[in-house]
């Protein structure tokens, strides 16, 4: 079992391990990081000027930040599905426009993993003080803004746009400057000006990215296909994909720190955010997807030939394993460099991977993953819907222990709960892969 | 009895794809599957390996059932199903290696069946750089064969495998369906090709009306008239006198 998990590591690592495949991995993760730091360090940097001069607070920044990405947001999932559904679905995947509908609400929704983190801030926030819809308003915005952000580096990736990369570091150049520029000159009329430009900016590389996708989808309809197929594993996509999950979590770290070191104490109040921007589950949300959502193929080839999925339990396992490897690397520098340590923080980041881990591989054998094929067009739904269930079981989770205490200050000591249930849970109720399959097995049956 | 289908019936929408079909197949023999498109002869592959639950029936496999969890009958079995999942970004011998770890199989061994597989059904074989996602039709359903065959399986299944297959490649497959029975192995193959089916099989069963109908490869040579004709009379097939085409 073992030996599949290794060869399939092994092969993943030795097509990397190729000098023109390493220099331009290298040349990638270095756009996307140079991209990802200007965004988080300008952003950081934008609202460290605004709150220090007293211009706008903390939520009032995020507000603005944020605004625009929601309209963004609207833009890129809502507005093309409604103009041109047919374009998108009916050629060659003989949906009902109601059943394309509940697809399509379902998993705007779903997929949206950063949903959670607006629930649990909001609603700890809820807990802890008094909470009125103003203190809500900015945490959804800023949720709206990562989840387009993520996506729009999905589609760059996806679709191999001439240019993209180029196109979305002028943007958020752009977007860095306007916040030294809304920083420094403190005017809301300067403030409008370049926010419309901003808007401008990344509201036509999204034009152009969904202009490009339409286009594909009418004249080659094997590609979405073909595209999943290739998916399947850890190929180029992936490795893209890592580092633009780093560096998603590089720009939370940056625009934190930056806050942290620049204004203390503006961020005391929002620790909670702190937290769930470290939470493992920021990373493996946007990989562990890309991994287990749409490998039809990899799932039959284990089907036609044996009656449990462990071997691919254990090739999850190693590339989750090597996530967290990374992740912790990332968020140890950041506690390194700031004064959050604390055993609440270290509980809460091994709870939430844990919880996470558990419960994603079971979903993905759960969900549709066959019927894909029949009337799924955004082939990332399904694997990022198990990862949205998975993240908000976590999210869930920790927050009905929290609730039904009603304090935080017991939130390590529950913490400490949670991970030695989940592990007396794991030794003494052993996951039995047969019976997972068998169901899975049946269930796929069904949907013939 | 390696093979023993017993009353299987599908139902697809209320409608009989199969009804109460029995098949019997024994070591060495090769059956080939013939119908008319949408006849269920994929329906009942897809049965027989366990993708697609019957409605009634039973499938065993050398006495076990196919999708009893606790069982080890898959790996008796080698398949090249309708849908041909192959993994696009695999080179040929990575895939063979990757599937012959499936089964357990020591390293030395998945590479010198790869070696012999690619060799015998290739004329150039394909660098190992070469992935399967840039392959042809063809090539890519010669790589399914191979998955299918990689571990030595006592029961072959193959669904269309002439499909997309030049005649070099194609008459390579027959000689080498013919070797592999006579080394005692069975072999069910479902195509629309005759040429080629005449030559490999031992019985032949049609699907038609949702029923299916057996017979032995003796049966055909009795008659004075081709394979395909009294296959095309079998299945009920009448020509149709072509109007004018304007």
């Amino acid at each position: 079992m073992s030996g599949v998990a290794s060869f399939i590591i092994k092969r993943r690592i030795s097509s990397v391990w190729e000098w023109p495949r390493i220099a331009m991995f290298l040349l990638r993760s270095a756009i996307a990081l140079f991209a990802g730091l200007s965004y988080g360090i300008g952003a950081g940097f934008g609202v460290d000027f605004m709150v220090v001069q007293g211009a706008f607070s903390v939520s009032q920044c995020i507000l603005i930040y944020s605004l625009f990405l929601m309209i963004l947001c609207l833009y890129v999932d809502i507005a093309p599905f409604f103009k041109q559904p047919e374009s998108f679905f009916k050629p060659y995947h003989p949906a009902s426009f109601k059943e394309m509908s509940k697809l399509f609400l379902y998993f705007s929704f779903a997929r949206s993993f950063w949903f959670f983190i607006l629930l649990m801030y909001g609603l700890t926030t809820a807990i802890s003080k008094e909470l009125s819809f103003l203190d809500m308003l900015p945490s959804f915005l800023f949720v709206t803004l990562m989840y387009l952000q993520n996506r729009l580096f999905r589609l760059i990736t996806f679709f191999k746009i001439p240019h993209a990369k180029f196109f979305l570091v002028i943007a958020l150049l752009v977007m860095t400057g306007a916040f030294f520029v809304i920083g420094e000159f403190d005017n809301r009329l300067f403030s409008v000006a370049f926010l419309v430009m901003m808007l401008g900016v990344v509201l036509s590389l999204n034009l152009y990215i969904n202009y490009r996708k339409i286009e594909k989808t009418l004249s080659s309809t094997g590609f979405y296909r073909r595209g999943a197929m290739n998916r399947i594993l850890a190929n180029k996509n992936m490795k893209v994909l890592l580092a633009v999950c780093l560096v998603i979590k590089v720009f939370l770290v940056s625009m934190l720190l930056i806050n942290s070191l620049a204004a203390p104490g503006n961020w005391d109040d929002m620790m909670w955010f702190v937290w769930f921007c470290i939470s493992p589950i920021v990373i493996f949300s946007n990989v562990g997807y890309n991994f287990f959502g749409i490998n039809r193929t990899l799932f039959l080839t284990h089907i036609l030939r044996e009656n449990h999925f462990k071997s691919l339990f254990i090739i999850f396992t190693k590339v989750i394993s090597v996530l967290l490897l990374i992740d912790i690397l990332i968020v140890s520098i950041l506690v390194l460099l700031s004064d959050w340590f604390s055993w609440e923080l270290l509980s809460f980041y091994l709870v939430s991977f844990t919880l996470f881990f558990s419960t994603a591989f079971i979903l993905s054998l759960y969900t549709p993953i066959i019927k894909e094929k029949y009337y799924s067009l955004d082939f990332e739904k399904y694997g990022s819907l198990v990862v949205s269930i998975s993240a908000t079981i976590t999210a869930f989770v920790i927050l009905i222990v929290t609730i039904v205490v009603g304090h935080t200050d017991y939130f390590l000591f529950l913490n400490g709960v949670l991970l030695a249930g989940s592990f007396v849970l794991l030794r003494f109720y052993p996951i039995n892969f047969s019976e997972v399959t068998y169901d899975f097995l049946q269930k796929m049956k069904k949907m013939k | 009895m390696l093979l023993d289908i017993e009353c299987i019936t599908k139902k697809k929408k209320k409608k009989e794809v199969l009804k109460k079909v029995n098949l019997k197949i024994e070591a060495g023999e090769c059956h080939c599957l013939i119908g008319k498109n949408g006849s269920g002869k994929s329906t009942l592959i897809n049965m027989i390996i366990d993708v697609v639950e019957p409605d009634e029936g039973i499938i065993k496999f050398s006495g076990d059932f196919l999708n009893d969890p606790a069982s080890a009958v898959k790996s008796k079995i080698g398949v090249l199903p309708e849908f041909n999942p192959v993994i696009d970004e695999f080179s040929i011998q990575d895939y063979l290696e990757y599937v012959g770890l499936i089964y357990k199989m020591d390293k030395e061994l998945i590479r010198k069946r790869s070696e012999f597989l690619i060799q015998f059904f290739f004329e150039e074989p394909p660098s190992s750089k070469k992935i399967i996602g840039s392959f042809s039709t063809g090539m890519k359903m010669k790589t399914g064969i191979w998955a299918a065959l990689v571990h030595k399986p006592e029961l072959l299944i193959l669904d269309e495998p002439f499909d997309g297959m030049d005649i070099f490649s194609a008459n390579n497959m027959v000689s080498f369906l013919n070797d592999y029975k006579e080394k005692g192995n069975a072999i069910l193959v479902s195509s629309h090709d005759m040429l080629y089916m005449e030559k490999v099989a031992t019985h032949v069963s049609i699907i038609k009306d949702a029923e299916i109908l057996s017979f032995p490869m003796s049966y055909f040579h009795a008659n004075n008239s081709s394979f395909e004709k009294q296959i095309s009379e079998l299945l009920g097939y009448n020509p149709k006198e072509l109007p004018e085409f304007e």
